[in-house]
C-alpha cells in the first residue's frame, strides 16, 4: 500500500508543469545527441549536468534520466539508418535493423525499437518500484566490511563483465580508482597525487574526467569517421505500421529481452551494453530460423532494444538503494546528486522519498512521452542526420569546453579534460574501455573509506571482511568472478585466440 | 582506423614479401624476409606490447606520486595503502600483457601498432588546438572570441576544409552560444575581451 501511496504522490508531483518540461527537454535534448554520431549519452549527460547545478535535485535528476533514454532511443536510430551505433548499447540493433533499412522497412524497424523500448522500460520500473526500497531496507543492516565487499565485487564486476578484455578493463578499473584518490587525504590530510598543483588538492571533478574520457576522446575518434549513408531518405509515418506478423514475431523476444535486461541491469558493472549483446545471443539461440539473423529478423531489434532500456532502468536500483552505480551512466547520475547534497544509499528511498517516486513517475512519464515525441516526429531525426558531420562537430566541440569551464571557472579544468581525453583516445585504440575508468573513479575513494574502516573496527584483524554472511558471500563472488576471467583467459590462450570483440561473434 | 575488419587486414599483411620461386635453390629474397622478420621489431611492438606500455606511461606519475606515501600498516593505514594496492594491480597487468606480447603464441609482428594514421593525428591535434586555444583565451578575450576561434580551428580536424564555410559556421556557433549562455542562461562569463567595455 505505501507503494501505491508513494507512486501516487510520485505522479502529482512529476505531473507538475515544470517536470513535464524537463522531462520533454530531457527527452528531446537526449534524441538529438543520440541521432549525432560519435557523441554518446555519457557525453551528453556530463555536458548537461553544469546546466542542472541550478535546478531542484529532482528536476535535475528527472531532465538526465530523459537525456539518457532519449539518447538510447535516438542511438538505435542511426544504428538503423546509417549502420553507426550512437551509442554502445545500440551496436546490436545495427546487426538486424540495418538490413531491415535496406529492405525498405525502416519505419517498422524504428517503431519495432520504440514499442520495445517502452515495453522494455515499464517492466523494469515496476521492479523498480518494487526491488529499490526492499533492497534499501536490507542495506540498511550494512557494515563497513559489507559494503566493502559489495563495492569491490562492483568494481570487479564491471571489468569481468565486459566486451572488451578483462585483463584491461580491470587495469583501467584500477586506473579509475588512482584517479579517484587524487587530493587531499581526509584521514591524514596528505595531499596525495598532486604534483604541488593547487588546483588538484580537492581531487579531479567528475564532469571533467566524464568530458575528457567520453566527450572529447569520443569526438576525436570520431573525426576518422566514415560518413554513413542514409537507408531510406525518408521514413514516413504510414511505412511505420508494422504488420501482424512482425508484432507477433517480436512478442516473446520483448518479454525475453526484458527479463534479461532487467537482471543483468541490477549486477553492479553490467549494464545495458552486455544487456542488448546477450540479449541477441539468447534470441538467437532460441530462434529455430537462425539463418535470419542477420539479414533482417525483427526478433533481433526488439530482444535487444527492450534488454537495454530495462537494464537502463534496473541500474538505479543499486545506485538509488546502495549508493553504488551499476554503470557509467549511473555513477555520473550518482554525481548529480551528489553535487546537490544528497547522498544515494539504504536511507535514500525513506528520507528521500518524495524524490525517489517523483523520480519513478518521471521514469513512466518519459518512456510514454519518447514514444509520443519519436514516432510522429521520426521525419525531423532523419533530416537531422542529413546534416553533415562537418557542419556539427566544431558547435560540440565549443559546448564541451563551455561545459568543462563552467564547473569551476577555470581553465585549468579544459586542459586537465583535454589531457585525460587525449590519453583516453591513445587508450581505447588499444582496447581499453573507459566506463570501468569512471566507475573506479566514483568507487575508489568509498573502497578506500569502507576498507579503513572496517580495519579500525577489526582492529586490524584480517577476519572482521569474513564476519558477516553478506561480506563472505560477496567476497567469494569476486574471488569466483577472477578465477573464472584467469580460465577463459587460459582457454582462450591455449586455443591460440587473440582477442575478438563481441560484436564479431555474434556476427558469426 | 578503428575498424576491427581494416585492423585484421593491417595485422596479417606481410611486412616485407619475397616471391616464392619455384626452384630448390636457396632464395636470397627468402632468407632475407626471414632473417627481416626475426630482426623486425614484431616482437617488442604489437597491440599487447603496446597496451602493456601504455599502461605503464599511465601508471608512470602514479609511481612517482606513490614514492612521498607512507603506507603504514595494517594496524594504522598510511595514506599510501590503498592507493599502493591498486597500483600494484595495474602493474601487474602491465607486466602481464607486457610479456604476452614478448612471447606468447600468435602474436603477428607489427609494428604499426598503433592503430592511429595521419588523419587520425590531424583530428587529435588540431581539436587539441580549439580546446587549448578557448583554456587560453578565455579568461581574458571573453567567451565570444574564444568560442569562435576554437569553432575555428577544430574545423581543420575533419577533411573537407573549406575556409569560407569555417568562417561562416564559427560566426553562426558564436552568435548562438552567445544568445544561449550569456543572454539566456546568464552563466556568468565573461562576453568580451575586457578593455571592450563600449561595446555594451
Amino acid at each position: 500500500m505505501d507503494i501505491l501511496i508513494g507512486l501516487a504522490g510520485g505522479f502529482e508531483a512529476a505531473f507538475t508543469l515544470q517536470n513535464l518540461l524537463y522531462v520533454l527537454l530531457g527527452v528531446t535534448l537526449g534524441t538529438f545527441i543520440g541521432v549525432l554520431p560519435g557523441i554518446g549519452s555519457m557525453a551528453a549527460i556530463a555536458m548537461l549536468l553544469p546546466i542542472t547545478f541550478y535546478m531542484p535535485p529532482a528536476s535535475a535528476l528527472i531532465l538526465l534520466a530523459g537525456v539518457y533514454y532519449g539518447a538510447e532511443y535516438g542511438g538505435s536510430i542511426t544504428s538503423i539508418l546509417l549502420n553507426i551505433p550512437g551509442t554502445p548499447s545500440s551496436a546490436v540493433t545495427c546487426l538486424d535493423g540495418h538490413p531491415m533499412a535496406l529492405s525498405g522497412r525502416a519505419g517498422v524497424a524504428l517503431f519495432i525499437t520504440a514499442v520495445a523500448s517502452l515495453v522494455g522500460s515499464s517492466v523494469a520500473i515496476f521492479f523498480l518500484t518494487f526491488a529499490a526500497p526492499a533492497l534499501g531496507r536490507l542495506v540498511l543492516n550494512f557494515g563497513p566490511a559489507e559494503y566493502f565487499a559489495v563495492i569491490l565485487f562492483g568494481l570487479v564486476a564491471t571489468s569481468t563483465i565486459t566486451n572488451g578484455s578483462t585483463a584491461k578493463s580491470l587495469a583501467m578499473v584500477a586506473v579509475g580508482v588512482l584517479l579517484g584518490l587524487i587530493g587531499m587525504d581526509q584521514n591524514s590530510a596528505v595531499a596525495r597525487f598532486t604534483f604541488g598543483i593547487p588546483e588538484l588538492f580537492d581531487g579531479i571533478d567528475l564532469i571533467v574526467l566524464a568530458m575528457g574520457l567520453f566527450g572529447i576522446s569520443e569526438i576525436m575518434r570520431s573525426m576518422v569517421m566514415r560518413s554513413g549513408h542514409l537507408a531510406t531518405a525518408k521514413v514516413s509515418l504510414k511505412s511505420m505500421i508494422p504488420t501482424r506478423e512482425d508484432l507477433r514475431a517480436s512478442g516473446f523476444p520483448m518479454v525475453r529481452g526484458t527479463a534479461v535486461g532487467s537482471f543483468l541491469g541490477t549486477l553492479p558493472g553490467a549494464g545495458q551494453t552486455i544487456a542488448s549483446f546477450v540479449a541477441y545471443a539468447v534470441e538467437k539461440r532460441v530462434s529455430r530460423t537462425r539463418e535470419r539473423f542477420g539479414k533482417g529478423a525483427i526478433e533481433g531489434i526488439s530482444a535487444p532494444e527492450s534488454a537495454n532500456n530495462a537494464a537502463a532502468l534496473t541500474a538505479f536500483i543499486p545506485t538509488l538503494s546502495m549508493g553504488i552505480p551499476g554503470s557509467a551512466t549511473m555513477a555520473l547520475m550518482l554525481g548529480a546528486l551528489m553535487i546537490h547534497g544528497i547522498t544515494p544509499g539504504p536511507n535514500f528511498v525513506t528520507q528521500n522519498s518524495d524524490m525517489f517516486w517523483t523520480l519513478i513517475a518521471s521514469f513512466w512519464i518519459g518512456s510514454f512521452l519518447l514514444i509520443l515525441l519519436n514516432i510522429p516526429l521520426i521525419g525531423l531525426w532523419v533530416r537531422i542526420l542529413k546534416i553533415p558531420y562537418q557542419m556539427l562537430f566544431p558547435m560540440i566541440i565549443v559546448l564541451l569546453c563551455i561545459g568543462v569551464y563552467s564547473v569551476n571557472n577555470s581553465p585549468f579544468d579544459v586542459g586537465l579534460a583535454l589531457m585525460l581525453g587525449v590519453i583516453a583516445v591513445f587508450l581505447r585504440s588499444y582496447g581499453f574501455e573507459m566506463a570501468p575508468v569512471l566507475i573506479g573513479f566514483i568507487l575508489g575513494p568509498m573502497l578506500e573509506r569502507y576498507f579503513r574502516r572496517s580495519i579500525q573496527l577489526g582492529r586490524g584483524e584480517a577476519e572482521y571482511f569474513v564476519s558477516s554472511g553478506i561480506s563472505m558471500f560477496f567476497l567469494a563472488a569476486t574471488v569466483l568472478l577472477l578465477l573464472m576471467a584467469v580460465v577463459a583467459g587460459v582457454r582462450s590462450v591455449l586455443r591460440g585466440r587473440t582477442e575478438s570483440s563481441a560484436i564479431h561473434s555474434l556476427r558469426s | 582506423m578503428f575498424d576491427d575488419a581494416m585492423r585484421s587486414e593491417i595485422t596479417e599483411r606481410p611486412k616485407f614479401q619475397a616471391r616464392a620461386y619455384a626452384g630448390t635453390y636457396i632464395d636470397v629474397a627468402v632468407v632475407a624476409e626471414r632473417l627481416w622478420n626475426r630482426l623486425s621489431w614484431g616482437w617488442l611492438f604489437n597491440t599487447h606490447t603496446g597496451s602493456g606500455f601504455l599502461l605503464l606511461l599511465v601508471c608512470a606519475p602514479f609511481i612517482l606520486g606513490l614514492e612521498r606515501l607512507p603506507i603504514g600498516t595494517l594496524q594504522r593505514i598510511g595514506p599510501g595503502m590503498v592507493p599502493g594496492l591498486v597500483l600494484a594491480v595495474a602493474l601487474l597487468i602491465a607486466g602481464g600483457l607486457l610479456i604476452w606480447g614478448m612471447f606468447g603464441p600468435g602474436i603477428k609482428p607489427r609494428l604499426d601498432a598503433l592503430d592511429l594514421d595521419w588523419q587520425g593525428l590531424r583530428g587529435i591535434l588540431m581539436i587539441s588546438g580549439g580546446v587549448l586555444a578557448f583554456m587560453a583565451l578565455l579568461p581574458s578575450l571573453g567567451l565570444v572570441m574564444a568560442a569562435f576561434v576554437t569553432s575555428l580551428i577544430s574545423s581543420i580536424a575533419r577533411p573537407p576544409f573549406r575556409p569560407l564555410s569555417a568562417v561562416a559556421l564559427a560566426t553562426f556557433n558564436t552568435a548562438a552560444v552567445w544568445i544561449v549562455f550569456v543572454v539566456l542562461l546568464d552563466l556568468h562569463f565573461r562576453a568580451f575581451p575586457r578593455n571592450m567595455p563600449w561595446i555594451f
